[in-house]
């Protein structure tokens, strides 16, 4: 099971089973390859949300302005991901250690909240009250979901626990807001 | 890409009536996806609030729907919602009377 620790130095250190970390390299690869690639996607009104919600025009021109950027960024913040959770071969058993350097903690929480925004977009989940009721094909992704959310919730208990000088927990995910 | 010199007039135009009329806010929107410590973490990380501000602010958005989470010209609140979709809030520009 994934743990989530603060090393000595401060640093958000991940043990992964291979199998989790394979997932989440997956995701971060197709969540990258979604962005750059799809002209349009229905998980961008989440990724991309209009800047104005009631000046259709003035949103058009901040989306002119804004949105290479913003691409460029989760496109980076995926690759980052995708890099540290990638490995090759393991011996059964074997676990992935992660350690997360201060440029690399936002990039992963960010990347977190947009791969699970893809996957509220696939689920269906429109709200706090969305009752899911995926079928089958989908059904796979509801636990990956919460695990996501429980993943970041944990990074930022860790760093939490940093900010008022306590040593190392083991983060706990919070409730979706 | 570059301007025209007719986009950059205009611009300029909107701009200089925006920093003489209503003031602008950045408005946070509550979603289903963002667990409650993070947006509370990208309030302190970003608008340098203290825990018990960004705390209020967080359970605002989450019990009212939305929050007024800065207030200033419109390029700033442009800047912060661009930075706020860069964390992946849901966020907004409006009038501060609207």
């Amino acid at each position: 099971m994934t743990s989530v620790q603060l090393t000595d130095a401060g640093r958000i250190r991940i043990d992964f089973e291979p199998d989790e970390a394979t997932m989440l390299a997956d995701l971060a690869g197709q969540i990258a390859d979604l962005i750059t690639d799809a002209p349009h996607d229905s998980a961008f009104t989440r990724l991309f949300p209009p800047a104005y919600r009631d000046d259709s025009a003035a949103a058009a021109e901040f989306e002119r302005f804004e949105r290479a950027g913003l691409a460029e960024g989760k496109v980076n913040a995926a690759r980052t991901v995708h890099a540290a959770a990638s490995v090759g071969e393991l011996d059964p058993g074997e676990i992935v250690e992660v350690e997360l350097d201060d440029d690399d903690v936002w990039p992963w929480l960010t990347h977190l909240t947009d791969v699970r925004s893809v996957l509220a977009d696939r689920l269906g989940i429109e709200d706090d009250d969305s009752e899911i009721q995926p079928d089958d094909e989908l059904l796979t992704l509801l636990p990956l979901y919460d695990w996501l959310g429980w993943l970041q919730g944990a990074i930022i208990a860790a760093l939490e626990s940093l900010e008022v000088g306590e040593g190392a927990v083991t983060g706990e995910g919070g409730e979706a807001d | 890409m570059p301007d025209t010199l007719e986009q950059m007039d205009t611009r300029l135009e909107g701009q200089l009536r925006d920093a003489l009329a209503t003031p602008w806010v950045t408005i946070v929107w509550n979603d289903p996806v963002n667990l409650m410590n993070y947006v509370a973490f990208v309030f302190r990380s970003y608008f340098g609030y203290s825990a018990a501000e960004a705390d209020r602010l967080m359970l605002l958005v989450h019990n009212e729907g939305r929050a007024t989470v800065a207030s200033g010209n419109r390029e700033q609140m442009e800047r912060h919602v661009a930075a706020m979709h860069g964390y992946g809030l849901q966020a907004s520009v409006a009038r501060e009377d609207a």
